[in-house]
């Protein structure tokens, strides 16, 4: 069974993905109520910015890559102040179908900009294949590692020690009281909403590098983003890690067994967590 | 307690049947018809969603589901039993209607969005048993040969339902059966059961409304119609494979629920209508449909939840608030 | 509904003129074609398109039906069987074409093939490879291909012998083309002496195929034969390559493709194809159709655009023949005729399989096919 690290690191690097895009929608649906069935496309818009940015304009990866995040976050912040603000007071169902509409049109606006084909972005590595321990990985996949562990630092320390970080959980648990002490919930939500975006953004570009870009992808992104966030709970960010590595490692070991039915996984967990933690592993409402 | 119809209103009704039933005559090319017949499919199935978004509020995006397990289940009982059209049609809805049922079971206690998404994971999971079980399914070549009936009774006429017209008539029959069912369903006691349900499920359940009870009983009627539609769509395309459990089918029958009206059943009678002509209407634009499509949903979401019966229930009510104005 | 058709009406008009770039439509012979032109396999869609076009065009220029030329009519199938289904009741009903081409994958040709049959038009498939196409007896069905049972047939002991051992792993597409590939080869390559160790399906739109490739490792075989067309096939070699997988790899689709080849440039190289065309093939109709097809498009033709090619060569070669646009003539004109194709000449026996041409085994060098065998197909019972 020398294989065995392989399959985890194989599930850890998906996993790593699937955590970002979930935090990204945690702090989105947990924060203001709303299920955003587009937020996979955030992720999709975050790889072809990318693309176009790196491989048609021509700058280096690494601007690419922040330009990338920032634009989609500036997206975001469009969407949050218009529709997303319309929603706010909505029903469920009005949310969930407003989304599902948005990310359609989401996904066929950029079939229409910039076609069906696949496209990748431009890795600014050299090395193709590493090798560590018997384990076989490529440095893009290194860095979807090292980012989403810097990330989660980050998250942490900011939500711990900022203002604007206590600002957020304060109204994430009491949402009038946080309205009475004096913050601004209006700019806080879009500042939530923008990190959420850039979040998914991330996650798009990394793996737009890892695989490739195609409209196509948001699509089972926010799939994905849901079904984690029902495993690991929608009030804490924590539960957002924790979930997606379960599942990218469920999936992982999946596949020894069943290769095609690797997606499948995602249902069986997630039927497994509703029968018997219906709040996810870590959440509760709160 | 129904109003008497206007004359206005009888006149109407008088020309839509009658459109109905000689619509092969009216028609013309078989091509018509395959777009009525694909209409009366989808009335079948969006008034089945009907029921369980517009109706209980359950928001059930993995409808095509059950779609697809009438499709399967009335192919492989045609193709390896050779039972016709006639015991296909209940055996589709009837398997579909016992899936729901298991399903139901694990997932009926909870609401909000992981009722959505599992009902999403549920039907993308379907999509790869029938992808995958290629020794029942075959896979993605799917299963054809799947024939619509003759019908030889002693003393009639033979009908020979392969003929596009005879199946037309056939699924206007099929179609109004399953309207006027689901019709009756909602306008009894349980319906307006639905009805507190989808308006706030624990004010029902303190009223001692078994909420579990209707809910699972709209879960599992919307799935046997969804199968009844699966059957009569195997039958007529003769063909069918994984493709069916797609989320696009459900996305069309949504946009119809919602254009339509929903919590009306008329609604999505006329959305379904509406939105399968206007698809092969538009079938050239090919890069703008889905866009356009989705833009659609999304203001009438937004904007305008009631759809067109309820914007035709607006214009109703200020003509009629006019015109009793000018009585007085 | 007459609002309808009208508009209906007249955008048909403006869409074969845009496609066959006639300046006359009323007195063109028409003749249809399903295509994947979006989805998975669009890219590859296209290019069996160009091949149709090209084919048409050199049709008409060389005079047509006794001038009358033929009109191409496309219409997307994407691949999905339903809506291939409806393009080609829509191309049959509606535009009334008296022969059809397509549709490209094996599910969606079975699936429009019932719909040819019925309305007695016959159809012509140069790609759809599952062997069971050509046993339903459809009389109106023409398939152009070698099956992948052919192929393997024709090549398994020289497959074995360039393995350098008898372990052999398949990783190939979830779809009837893939399974049957991994079917029939199996069985050919253990009539040669293989051992199957693991077969690895994925799924089209899959792109981390790290687990399935992982898995081939724990088995350690000694070659790898692969089913993939398009991005999946730049996907399967990167990440083998990332993987360090040291295995023989043979494979079907479109590992010899213009695409393929930007995209992976040498990582490609030593990788053994199973082709049913090489563009450096040395025949008289295959240099003219390379020629024709560089002054057209500006790049070398891959064995879709042969395809695409051959389909409607095969048609209007039909239409010619049988002296008139009629859909029953010109299936008899199919089926008793041979016709010269870039691959060699194409015959069709009673069930409808072509055969008479020759098959590749290639070897990518520099990002270039180079041939490594030949075998003649011979005619199938």
């Amino acid at each position: 069974m020398e294989f065995i690290p392989q399959y985890i690191f194989n599930g850890l690097v998906v996993g790593c993905s699937y955590a970002l895009i979930a935090v990204g929608l945690t702090a989105i649906f947990g924060l203001m109520q709303i299920a955003n069935f587009a937020h996979g496309q955030f992720y999709m818009l975050g790889a072809f910015f990318a693309y176009w940015l790196t491989r048609i304009v021509g700058l280096d990866y690494w601007t690419g890559l922040v330009a990338s995040v920032l634009g989609v976050m500036l997206v975001g912040v469009v969407l949050e102040r218009t529709l997303f603000r319309i929603l706010r007071g909505a029903s469920l169902s009005s949310s969930i179908l407003a989304t599902i509409a948005l990310s359609i049109f989401l996904e066929n606006l950029a079939l229409y900009v910039w076609g069906a084909r696949p496209q990748k972005i431009v890795t600014p590595f050299k090395t193709g294949s590493l090798e560590f321990l018997g384990i076989f990985t490529t440095p893009e996949r290194l860095l979807m590692l090292l980012v989403t562990i810097a990330i989660v630092i980050l998250l942490q320390l900011g939500l711990r020690y900022t203002q604007t970080g206590k600002a957020i959980r304060a109204t994430f648990q009491q949402r009038e009281a946080a309205a009475l002490v004096g913050i601004d919930i209006d700019r806080l939500y879009t500042l939530t909403f923008a990190i959420g975006a850039g979040l998914a953004a991330l996650a798009g570009v990394l793996l737009g590098t890892i695989f490739v870009v195609q409209p196509a992808m948001g699509g089972v992104a926010t799939l994905k983003a849901f079904v984690v966030v029902t495993l690991g709970g929608i009030s804490s960010f924590a539960g957002g890690i924790a979930g997606g590595l379960l599942l990218g490692l469920g999936e992982s070991f999946g596949a020894i067994i069943a290769p095609a039915y690797k997606d499948a996984v995602g249902f069986i967990l997630v039927m497994l967590v509703l029968l018997y933690k219906p709040d996810g592993l870590f959440g509760k409402w709160s | 307690m129904k109003p008497y119809p206007t004359p206005l209103n009888l006149l109407l009704r008088t020309a839509i049947a009658g459109v109905l039933l000689f619509a092969p005559w009216l028609v013309g090319t078989d091509y018509y018809l395959h777009i009525a017949i694909m209409s009366l499919v989808f009335v079948i199935l969006a008034t089945s969603l009907d029921i369980l978004v517009g109706y209980s509020g359950l928001l059930s995006l993995g409808h095509t589901a059950f779609f697809a397990f009438g499709a399967y289940a009335a192919a492989l009982l045609y193709l390896h039993f050779g039972i016709p059209l006639w015991g296909t049609l209940f055996a589709g809805g009837a398997v579909a209607a016992l899936i729901a049922w298991v399903l139901g079971l694990l997932i009926l206690n909870v609401r909000g969005h992981r009722f959505v998404i599992t009902t999403v994971v549920f039907a993308e999971c379907g999509r790869l048993v029938a992808y995958n079980w290629t020794s029942l399914t075959n896979g993605q070549i799917g299963l054809s040969g799947i024939r619509p009936p003759v019908l030889d009774i002693p003393g009639l006429p033979r009908i020979d339902f392969n003929s596009r017209a005879a199946y037309y008539y056939l699924a206007l029959a099929v179609a109004t059966i399953c309207v006027t069912i689901i019709l009756r369903i909602v306008q009894s006691p349980i319906g307006w059961r639905m009805l507190a349900l989808r308006e706030n499920e624990r004010l029902a359940e303190a009223n001692g409304v078994n909420t579990r009870q209707i809910s699972t009983i709209a879960f599992v009627s919307s799935a046997f119609f969804a199968g009844v539609a699966g059957a009569l769509y195997a039958h007529y395309t003769g063909f069918i494979s994984p493709d069916l459990f797609y989320f696009s089918y459900t996305t069309t029958m949504l946009i119809m629920v919602f254009l339509g009206g929903k919590g009306t059943i008329i609604g999505p009678v006329i959305g379904a209508v509406a939105f399968t002509i206007l698809p092969e209407a538009l079938r050239v634009t090919a890069d703008f449909r889905l866009m356009t499509f989705s833009l659609i949903l999304l203001l009438l979401v937004v904007f305008a939840p009631d759809g067109l019966v309820g914007l035709f229930d607006r214009l109703r009510s200020r003509h009629a608030s006019a015109r009793k104005v000018a009585d007085a | 509904m007459s609002k309808l058709s009208l508009r209906t009406a007249l955008f048909l008009t403006a869409l074969p003129m845009l496609v066959a770039g006639n300046a006359s439509f009323a007195d063109t012979i028409k003749v249809g074609a399903v295509y994947p032109l979006t989805g998975p396999v669009a890219e590859d869609g296209a290019v069996v398109l160009k091949g149709a076009k090209l084919a048409v065009k050199l049709f008409n220029d060389a005079g047509g039906l006794n001038g009358q030329k033929v009109e191409l009519l496309v219409e997307d199938g994407a691949c999905i069987p339903a809506q291939s289904v409806a393009s080609a009741e829509k191309l049959l009903s509606a535009n009334k074409v008296v022969g059809l081409a397509g549709a490209f994958c094996s599910s969606s040709s079975g699936a429009t093939m019932d719909v040819a049959q019925r309305y007695k038009v016959p159809m012509v498939a140069g790609i759809s490879t599952a062997p069971n196409l050509t046993e339903r007896n459809n009389r109106y069905f023409f398939r152009i291909q070698a099956t992948s049972q052919m192929l393997a047939d024709a090549f398994a002991p020289k497959m074995m012998s360039l393995a350098g051992g008898k372990k052999v792993a398949f990783l190939v597409v979830n779809d009837d083309w893939g399974r049957s590939i991994a079917q029939y080869y199996k069985t050919s390559l253990e009539h040669s002496g293989a051992e199957t160790v693991t077969t690895q399906i994925y799924d089209v739109t899959e792109t981390d195929l790290f687990s399935y490739i992982t898995n081939i490792k724990r088995a350690a075989p000694d070659a790898i034969m692969m089913a993939a067309n398009t991005q999946n096939a730049v996907t399967v070699t990167e990440q083998l390559r990332q993987m360090d997988v040291k295995s023989k790899l043979f494979g079907e689709g479109s590992f010899t493709a213009k695409s393929y080849y930007d995209a992976v440039g040498n990582k490609g190289d030593g990788i053994d194809g199973l082709m049913p065309y090489v563009p450096s093939f040395d025949n008289a109709v295959n240099k003219s159709f390379v020629e024709a097809y560089k002054a057209a498009y500006g790049e070398l033709p891959n064995n879709n655009a042969a395809a695409g090619f051959e389909e409607l060569t095969i048609l209007t070669n039909a239409i010619k023949s049988a002296g008139k646009a009629d859909p029953e003539a010109i299936r008899d004109a199919i089926a008793n005729n041979a016709t010269p194709g870039p691959s060699g000449e194409i015959k069709f026996n009673d069930k409808g399989q072509g055969y008479g041409f020759t098959v590749f085994l290639t070897r990518n060098e520099n990002a270039q096919p180079v041939i490594e065998a030949t075998a003649p197909v011979a005619k199938p019972n």
